[in-house]
């Protein structure tokens, strides 16, 4: 009966791991078909990446006179903002979103802030970025970044050792800047089509590209192996633990944001978008993607 | 009688030449620097002013909240191109204002505005900071200065200055950690008025509403 027990035991791992993968996997399926059917936003991005990622020629000249007028029409809008075919949707999700964050996450965001001082909030969030590296070098190099690439080594080797498992950023120091890439910015670097805006349960903004590429990302994520055989409320763990350090970083800016907007939804929704653009062109601004200043 | 060996003479040939185009190019790296445009000098020196002046406001601990409220909008109104900022956020229902709406939303949605770059600025830099300006890109009649704002409390943020240059340099938009805040401005703005079909009076009472709550 024990060893029925054990057996039962370790098929339901067995099952709960299937399962959990067949789940990811058809909400990648899912998320390319969907968006492939909906994407209006097909070439913004991508064209900010192709032109980005190149060298920019010094000699770049922009003919405003032959520039389109379009400040009484939408389509200069479309080409900044990001498409919301699903707006009721989302804002429903949004609005149950933001109710966990206000009555859950936020609290317990502000209690870890308290408790624990900066310098072991920043050393664990370090630790969980340098075990994450692996993700940022795959990004790095199936972009062609190899700088960055080098930097991400260099940064892994030297955190790792010097900076005792990488609690310390001690690569920073000596001038090798953090940065992260994942797959859902290879993707667009490489032409896919972002598809529109999705707000979904608990994980929040997203886009179909973003998804595909975080399930992408799962399979690169050292912490998938490390805790492959363990209980499903162990192997989130390092996932729940960068959450909330991530949002006790960015209690202030957020309740700024709340407080000093006319719709946090609407918000939210310009940041994530601007915010994803500017990881893609790894914050380079390209003066000529920026909309006319008014005359 | 020495003899002067082809390699050697060769050997100092190349340390000739070397010494030559070293020399070369510092004198054009001078020559570039001193001709650097006057432009560029201008529009630093105005984020420079500007960005310590607003952060020495922010984290004055003899004022209080509305005093430092009052002296921020005072100091960064005069320096914001307000007109423009308003026009680009109302998307395109600029044209579609009419007289008498126009009126009420420059004037609110310049208080608006204000507050929005106190509040969010306040949540960095109470305890007071310093801009770093590191250089700038200019295009037609707008220039992009960046800088680093580093703040008493450790943090560092990369901003840039978007600026115009129609009548003197203005402020019209400022990206933080990648985000512009006036195209964020623009989507809720647009976003409302489409919400509430197509009527800018919505936004207007949202930003009366706003100010009032504030």
């Amino acid at each position: 009966m024990l060893m029925g027990l054990k057996g039962m035991k370790q098929a339901l791992k067995a099952t709960h791991h299937a399962g959990m993968s067949l789940s990811w996997g058809l909400f990648a399926v899912l998320g390319i078909a969907f968006m492939l059917m909906t994407s209006n936003v097909a070439l913004a991005d991508k064209k900010v990446v192709q032109t980005v990622k190149p060298a920019l020629a010094p000699q770049v000249v922009v003919n405003f006179a032959a520039a389109k007028d379009n400040s009484d029409d939408f389509t200069e809008i479309a080409r900044t903002d990001l498409a919301d075919p699903i707006e009721p949707f989302n804002r429903l999700m949004f609005a149950i979103n933001d109710g966990l964050d206000i009555i859950l996450i936020r609290p317990i965001a502000f209690v870890y802030k308290t408790i624990l001082p900066e310098f072991l909030r920043n050393a664990i969030g370090n630790f969980l970025s340098n075990v994450a590296t692996p993700i940022t070098l795959t990004n790095d190099l199936l972009q062609g970044e190899w700088d960055r690439a080098e930097t991400t080594f260099v940064r892994f080797l030297v955190n790792s050792t010097a900076g005792f498992g990488g609690l310390i950023d001690v690569a920073a120091e000596a001038g090798y800047p953090q940065h992260y890439e994942d797959f859902g910015q290879t993707l667009a670097v490489h032409g896919l089509p972002s598809g529109p805006y999705v707000v979904l349960p608990i994980i929040g903004p997203a886009t179909p590209r973003h998804i595909v590429g975080r399930v992408a990302d799962i399979f690169v994520n050292p912490w998938t192996y490390i805790l492959w055989d363990e209980k499903f409320y162990i192997s989130i763990i390092p996932t729940a633990v960068e959450f909330v350090n991530t949002r006790a970083d960015n209690l202030e800016a957020l309740d700024a944001i709340r407080n000093t907007t006319s719709d946090y939804y609407g918000s939210i929704k310009s940041i994530y978008w601007q915010n994803r653009k500017s990881e893609i062109a790894n914050g380079r601004i390209l003066i000529e993607e920026l909309p006319e200043i008014p005359n | 009688m020495y003899v002067i060996s082809e390699s050697y003479l060769a050997q100092k040939f190349a340390q000739k030449i070397s010494n030559v185009l070293i020399l070369t190019t510092i004198i054009l790296m001078a020559l570039f620097i001193s001709h650097r445009p006057a432009l560029a000098g201008a529009a630093e020196n105005f984020v420079n002013t500007t960005g310590n002046a607003v952060l020495k406001v922010v984290a004055d601990k003899a004022l209080s909240d509305s005093q430092k409220s009052r002296k921020f909008s005072a100091v960064l109104g005069r320096k914001a191109d307000m007109r423009r900022i308003g026009i680009f956020a109302l998307g395109p229902y600029a044209r579609k204002i009419n007289g008498s709406q126009r009126s009420e939303y420059n004037k609110l949605v310049k208080q608006f505005v204000l507050q929005v770059y106190y509040r969010r600025l306040l949540e960095f830099g109470k305890g007071g900071g310093k801009v770093e300006v590191l250089g700038s890109k200019s295009r037609g009649k707008e220039v992009i200065v960046s800088s680093s704002v580093k703040f008493n409390n450790g943090r560092v943020l990369p901003v840039k200055w978007r600026l115009t240059t129609s009548g003197g340099y203005r402020l019209f938009d400022l990206n933080i950690s990648g985000v512009w805040l006036t195209l964020e401005q623009r989507s809720v703005f647009v976003s409302i008025i489409k919400r509430n079909n197509n009527d800018i009076g919505a936004l207007l009472k949202h930003l009366r509403q706003q100010l009032a709550g504030s």
